[in-house]
């Protein structure tokens, strides 16, 4: 592996901004020890210290649970953390869901305490991870109503971690949806 | 409280020649000939077959097996 250069890209065009589906799923719900894919070595290409090429697997009848956030409003941020010499990166991610209903504050109520892997899908299609084995992220998030001359109801989710951000370039498999029964 | 709810499955045609390795669900498959997305609950026999051929998700049964 070896930077040469980091030259500008003239192809690539580069739009800001993230697509509406935000992936999470918690760690436990990943494959014992295997599971949770991570970059593997040895790193040829520029960059691939921060690949994932192989496919997560999850335990039988877990995967990851989407969740819609408004376009325009999720943004990932990284800042460096730590003193000199002894920095990190932490990286934020803060969205929103559209609306203030039970089922809404019950999804992220039971979430804020879990230890969660993100996926988010930049405007060119890759996919960024949040979290690894033993760095997991954080789901928390706060409401509002909104007022009746503007504003927006809903849900502000913002998901942080430490360490660096992956790229994932796997399968991904969704969490399975139960479905009604018609011989109950 | 009652249970009214099932997991999901295959749909019948499929079934009938497939069994999935996972609870069916959407997969998302990044590369190869069989990259796409593709909802295992409602997946056609033609998309079935592919996924199969690219060892993803689904085997095909044995002779034996099917009913």
């Amino acid at each position: 592996m070896g930077f040469e250069s980091l030259k500008k890209n003239k192809i690539r065009d580069n739009a800001p901004g993230l697509r509406k589906n935000i992936l999470i799923a918690e760690r436990d719900w990943f494959v014992a020890n295997t599971g949770l894919k991570a970059p593997v070595a040895p790193f040829t290409n520029p960059g691939d210290s921060l690949r994932i090429t192989e496919s997560h697997e999850f335990v039988e009848g877990f995967g990851f649970v989407p969740f819609h956030s408004t376009l325009a409003t999720a943004e990932l941020t990284a800042e460096n953390v730590g003193e000199r010499e002894s920095r990190t990166n932490n990286p934020s991610l803060v969205a929103q869901h559209p609306g203030l209903t039970a089922e809404i504050v019950e999804f992220f109520q039971s979430r804020k305490n879990g230890d969660w892997i993100v996926l988010q899908q930049t405007l060119a299609g890759e996919w960024i991870q949040m979290g690894e084995d033993g760095l997991e992220a954080e789901v928390m998030f706060s409401f509002g109503s909104g007022r009746v001359d503007g504003g927006y109801q809903g849900v502000t989710a913002t998901i942080s971690n430490y360490g660096k951000p992956y790229f994932y370039e796997g399968d991904i498999v969704y969490h399975p949806a139960v479905v009604p029964d018609p011989e109950v | 409280m009652e249970n009214k709810l099932k997991k999901p499955s295959l749909p019948a045609d499929v079934a009938k020649e497939y069994d999935s390795i996972i609870v069916p669900t959407t997969v998302m498959i990044s590369k190869g000939k069989a990259q796409g997305t593709y909802d295992l609950t409602k997946i056609s026999l033609v998309d079935a077959k592919k996924l199969a051929e690219a060892g993803k998700y689904l085997v095909a049964k044995k002779a034996t097996d099917k009913k």
